[in-house]
């Protein structure tokens, strides 16, 4: 019993944890009219916040070992290549993700 | 206040959320997949479908709860959870600034939005290009909802059954990567500044090199916050 209520307050601690970070901007910024930083900072952001995504889902490549993290550079590359010929999202991760998993399981 | 009357007229409800699935089409398959591994680990762990269920309900953050399950497991004491979810979703600090107007349009939703917002739903609404008779705001509504119950099953479904299917999934998370890597290609055409994107990549990665890959995604966002409050004289004039 005891295990079980600490299993439900460690999940009500992550949810009250990540709730709080998720509700600060918009408690700092959302009542009032935007400094020009920010709203600067709302159009900037954006770009350099999804390049360091990539880098935070490839953060565990090793590069002093094989495969060296080729297969997720080489898919990434054909995902980038595919997206600026054809413009579609759905084509371009369906085939470098099936790509990817194919070339995981062969080498 | 009449013209937005008259415009909310002309949005298809069809239309609308027939793009927002389709918008969402890549994030619903990566979180009923990578939802369905964190629900294989609670089942696991021994935790019930229940226990799943509010994780993904409540939590919904992917790296969170798949760091969270071991750490349950093990009785880590609750403070020690607080810090480490801080540690791990710091991230989200940064998503909310230049989202306030555009979610308080939601109006009771507001709340909702300002929560069911993690790194892949925040990619999508950084390319907001909405076609015609497509309501912005529904869509975005939509958009949430649909990855959020996406992952929601995918959680239920692992939890429930365990490890049911016959062959391994391995490597099906890269779709998120792929995601990123797409929306980053629209932008990259879009944007009249590559500025925002090199200070990120350049950020990223010596953040990445000094702190290693726990580390290095706080100092790596605020790092790039910094640098591009100083650059505003020479970037703003590109992103009015």
């Amino acid at each position: 019993m005891s295990n079980t209520l600490y299993a439900f307050s460690a999940i009500a601690v992550c949810s009250i944890i990540t709730i709080l970070i998720r509700a600060l901007p918009f408690v700092i910024f959302g009542n009032k009219e935007l400094p020009s930083t920010v709203t600067y900072l709302g159009k900037v952001l954006p770009g350099a916040i999804m390049i360091i995504l990539v880098i935070f889902c490839l953060r565990n490549i090793s590069f002093s070992s094989f495969p060296f993290g080729l297969p997720e550079f080489i898919c990434i590359g054909i995902c980038a290549l595919l997206q600026h010929k054809y413009k579609n999202s759905i084509l371009s991760v369906i085939i470098s993700t099936i790509l990817y998993m194919i070339i995981i399981r062969i080498i | 206040m009449s013209e937005s009357f008259v415009k909310t007229d002309c949005y298809s409800r069809k239309k609308t959320f027939l793009y927002a699935f389709k918008q969402v089409i890549p994030i619903i398959i990566s979180y009923l997949v990578v939802g369905f591994a964190f629900g294989i680990m609670m089942y696991e762990a021994d935790y019930t479908v229940i226990h799943a269920l509010l994780a993904c309900v409540f939590i919904y953050s992917g790296s969170l709860q798949i760091a969270m399950v071991p750490m349950i497991v093990a009785g880590t004491p609750l403070l020690i959870m607080a810090l480490s979810s801080f540690l791990i979703n710091s991230r989200y600090m940064f998503y909310g600034i230049g989202f306030t107007e555009r979610f308080k349009k939601q109006g009771i939703l507001y709340p909702y939005m300002i929560f069911a917002f993690p790194d892949e739903v925040y990619c999508v609404f950084c390319s907001n290009a909405y076609p015609d008779k497509v309501d912005p705001v529904k869509c975005d509504l939509y958009s949430a909802v649909l990855c959020h119950l996406s992952w929601i099953a995918g959680g239920v479904l692992g939890a429930g059954f365990g490890n049911i299917i016959p062959f391994s999934l391995e490597g099906i998370d890269f779709a998120a990567t792929c995601l990123f890597v797409c929306i980053i290609v629209n932008q990259w055409q879009e944007f009249k500044s590559h500025i925002p994107m090199y200070t990120g990549l350049i950020c990223g990665i010596l953040c990445l090199i000094l702190l290693g890959p726990d580390n290095f995604i706080l100092p790596a966002l605020s790092l790039s916050l910094i640098i591009l409050v100083i650059l505003k004289g020479r970037t703003e004039q590109y992103f009015q």
